[in-house]
């Protein structure tokens, strides 16, 4: 994610949407605390923080503004990459996720994988580890009849599969 | 009014008959530096035939469904009776020959098939070709956007490791869409 402006889309908590150039606008560690936003270059920009929207759509990605804390869905808020946006089951960025790595005398397959990510559905949020992914997704899915018959391909429903799982779900569910 | 009904029907006849039925790379003046020239692939073709928009759409859904076991998961979007997108990713259809060794990289693109009484127009869209060496943090491949192929230097001269390869093997891969939906009538 650069620093410079492109073109992107803000929707806010009141359903109404910014339609212009946006930009991150300040980052604490990897996290990106705001975007600022203008119609066009030489406008005036705003701030926008998790508060004030629900989604940013911006280069090529989609930023979505989830509470800081999961279990309180009235607390602070703070934005998360989608990393699969679907309309009924999103899957994102879990900013807390341990990442497979490597130590001296050790052989990592998949180093740099995140060993979990976050899902969205029905404004609920569930966090799926690699170690009980089977058993987490199927709590997930368990209302799609279709999908439920697929998990028995173990060689299709595994973790490193994650986003085509999700698919399959979303062009399921009817 | 007769005359007018004629007159109408002949110029959409003749619409649709300018219309690509086949997809082809076509060499333009478009120069990069040390890529050479850019052609490009027209993005849309259509399939005539004398059906109606519904009978399209089946034709497209049960040759998608011929081809994966689960359709759902390259559909993209469905609206019934009127377009079906896909997103397909296809293993080596880059193909470059070079000193004997053929090196062939994925391809993934999205694909909508618009249909209409009488004709499906079939549209690429967002051509992506695979890059071997990166991956991201999330252990997926990297794509990078490809919106032509370069198979002639700047000066002009034709590339021998891609001009009648790459280009021809990308061509016969969407022709061969195109043949298998016009095959369905």
């Amino acid at each position: 994610m650069g620093a410079s402006w492109l073109p992107g889309t803000i929707l806010l908590t009141d359903g109404s949407e910014l339609v212009g150039q946006v930009r991150g606008y300040a980052y604490k560690g990897n996290d990106i605390s705001s975007f600022r936003y203008r119609v066009k270059k030489g406008d005036k920009a705003r701030t926008i923080k998790a508060m004030d929207c629900q989604l940013i759509s911006y280069d090529g990605l989609i930023i979505l503004s989830l509470p800081k804390n999961l279990k309180k869905k009235l607390g602070k808020r703070m934005f998360y990459v989608a990393l699969y946006y679907g309309e009924h089951l999103t899957i994102f960025q879990n900013p807390k996720a341990e990442v497979a790595s490597s130590y001296s005398g050790s052989i990592t397959f998949n180093e740099g994988q995140m060993l979990s990510y976050l899902a969205l559905k029905d404004g609920q949020i569930f966090k799926i580890t690699k170690l009980r992914f089977r058993n987490q997704m199927k709590n997930i899915a368990y209302d799609n009849q279709k999908f439920m018959g697929r998990t028995t391909d173990r060689s299709w429903f595994k973790y490193d599969n994650i986003y085509k799982i999700a698919h399959f779900y979303n062009q399921t569910k009817n | 009014m007769k005359s007018i009904i004629f007159l109408i029907s002949f110029l959409f006849v003749g619409q649709l008959q300018a219309q690509d039925t086949t997809f082809k790379y076509v060499k333009t003046n478009e120069k990069k530096a040390l890529a050479g020239l850019k052609s490009v692939m027209n993005s849309s073709a259509f399939v005539l035939n004398e059906r109606t928009a519904a009978e399209n759409y089946e034709i497209v859904y049960s040759y998608i469904a011929s081809k994966y076991e689960y359709p759902e998961d390259v559909l993209m979007s469905n609206t019934p009776g009127i377009e079906l997108t896909i997103q397909e990713t296809i293993p080596g259809l880059y193909t470059m020959k070079s000193m004997g060794f053929v090196n062939s990289f994925a391809m993934r693109y999205a694909m909508s098939f618009k249909t209409s009484d009488g004709n499906i127009e079939c549209s690429i869209a967002s051509m992506q070709l695979e890059n071997p060496v990166t991956m991201s943090q999330n252990m997926e491949k990297e794509w990078n956007a490809m919106d032509g192929l370069y198979l002639h230097r700047k000066n002009g001269k034709p590339k021998k490791t891609m001009l009648g390869i790459t280009d021809i093997k990308i061509e016969n891969h969407f022709n061969a869409i195109l043949q298998s939906l016009k095959g369905s009538n």
